[in-house]
C-alpha cells in the first residue's frame, strides 16, 4: 500500500512548554523503520528535549500514534520537519510545516491577566496596566500574522519576543493592585 | 437563559464593532463612552477565545466570560439579539385574502342589484381588486370610447363600477 506522508503540531492546553505530534499520513510502508521530528527556530536551531544531543527528536513506531515532547521554554516561531526512515536511515518521506506558532506561554499569561480583571474589575481602568496588556496582545497577533501571512519565522520570532519581555517583566508592566 | 462561552465570545465579537461605531457616531468624546472598550473588548475575548479553543471545560473561563459580558454593556444586548435570531431577515406578514364575490345581478338579492353602481366593500379594504364583468377582466380607467370600466380605492373599500348594474349580469370581484 502507498503511503503520503502528514503530520499534525499543537500546543497542549495547561502546559507551555510542550508540543503534540500527531502522525497523519494514510497508507503504509513496511520499509519504514522509525521517525523523526525537527523542530527548526527562525535562526536555524534545532530545539530538542534537554539531555538529548540530537538536532531531532525520535517517534517511536508505529505509525499511526501521538507524541508529546518538552521542547519549549518560551514562544516560539518554528519549521516542523518530520521525516519517515528505513533501517539504513535513509529518508523515504518527509513532511514539512513551514512555519507554525506556539504562543501558550503568552496566551496563558494573558489569559491570566483577564482573569486578574475578573476579579478586579476596575483595574481596566489602570491605563499602564491595560495598555501593556494590548501591547501584549498586539505583539502575539503580530507574530501569528507573519506566519500566518508570509511563513516569515523571523518577524513572527521577533513579535514573539516582545510578547515574551513583557511577561518576563511582568512586575514592572502589570500592576494587579492598582 | 444562560449564555455559553461560545455564545459570550460571538456576542463580544459583535458588541465590539456595534460599540466603535456608535463612539464614531456620537460625534466628540463618544458622548461619554470609553473610547477605548472596543479595545479592551477585543483584548479580553481572544484571552478567552484562545483558552476555549484549546479546553472548552476549562473551569476558569466562565468566570471570566462572565466578566466579558459585562464589559459588552448595553451592546452585548443587540448583540444578543444579532446573534442569537440568525437568518432572520425582516417578517413575513402571512395573510389569507378574502374569499371573492361572484353573482349574477338581478333587482334585489344580488350583492350588486340592479341599477346599482356603486358599493363600499370593507371585506375588501387593503387589498387590490380584479373586477369582471361578463366573465371580461375590466380596466380600471376610462379609455374614453364607451366600453365599460371600474374604480376601487383600496384604502376605504370604495368600488364604483360604469356603467351601472344590469340584471342578468355576471359580475366577478377578486381581492388580491
Amino acid at each position: 500500500m502507498s503511503f503520503s506522508a502528514s503530520f499534525t503540531a499543537q500546543s497542549v492546553s495547561g502546559s507551555n512548554s510542550d508540543i503534540l505530534f500527531t502522525d497523519s499520513s494514510v497508507g503504509s510502508d513496511g520499509a519504514i523503520s522509525s521517525r523523526r521530528i525537527y523542530a527548526i527556530t527562525d535562526v536555524g536551531t534545532f530545539l530538542v528535549e534537554d539531555g538529548s544531543s540530537l538536532e531531532y527528536s525520535v517517534w517511536a513506531l508505529p505509525l499511526a500514534t501521538t507524541i508529546t515532547l518538552d521542547l519549549l521554554d518560551k514562544d516560539y516561531a518554528l519549521k516542523l520537519v518530520c521525516q519517515w526512515l528505513n533501517s539504513s536511515d535513509v529518508v523515504l518521506y518527509d513532511y514539512t510545516i513551514d512555519a507554525q506558532g506556539f504562543t501558550q506561554y503568552s496566551e496563558n499569561f494573558s489569559f491570566g491577566l483577564t482573569q486578574m480583571l475578573t476579579g478586579n474589575p476596575m483595574l481596566i481602568n489602570d491605563n499602564n496596566f491595560a495598555q501593556n496588556k494590548w501591547a501584549l496582545r498586539d505583539d502575539i497577533d503580530s507574530g501569528n500574522q507573519a506566519i500566518l501571512q508570509a511563513s516569515d519565522l523571523y518577524n513572527a520570532q521577533r513579535a514573539y519576543d516582545r510578547a515574551t519581555a513583557l511577561r518576563l517583566s511582568s512586575q514592572y508592566y502589570f500592576n494587579e493592585n492598582s | 437563559m444562560t449564555l455559553t462561552v461560545a455564545q459570550i465570545i460571538s456576542i463580544a465579537k459583535v458588541s465590539q464593532y456595534l460599540c466603535a461605531n456608535d463612539i464614531n457616531k456620537t460625534g466628540l468624546y463618544g458622548a461619554g463612552t470609553d473610547l477605548l472598550l472596543p479595545r479592551k473588548l477585543y483584548t479580553t475575548r481572544k484571552d478567552i477565545e484562545y483558552q476555549y479553543s484549546l479546553d472548552p471545560s476549562n473551569e476558569d473561563i466562565a468566570a471570566t466570560a462572565a466578566y466579558l459580558y459585562a464589559l459588552c454593556g448595553k451592546w452585548g444586548l443587540y448583540a444578543q439579539a444579532i446573534v442569537l435570531n440568525p437568518g432572520t431577515s425582516g417578517g413575513t406578514i402571512s395573510r389569507t385574502a378574502p374569499s371573492p364575490y361572484q353573482f349574477v345581478v338581478d333587482a334585489s338579492t344580488s350583492f350588486i342589484i340592479d341599477g346599482q353602481s356603486s358599493k363600499t366593500i370593507t371585506a375588501f379594504i387593503g387589498y387590490n381588486l380584479i373586477f369582471t364583468r361578463g366573465g371580461v377582466t375590466q380596466n380600471a380607467v376610462d379609455v374614453g370610447d364607451g366600453s365599460s370600466y371600474y374604480s376601487w380605492t383600496k384604502s376605504t373599500g370604495s368600488f364604483i363600477c360604469y356603467p351601472s348594474a344590469n340584471t342578468g349580469e355576471l359580475f366577478g370581484l377578486f381581492p388580491i
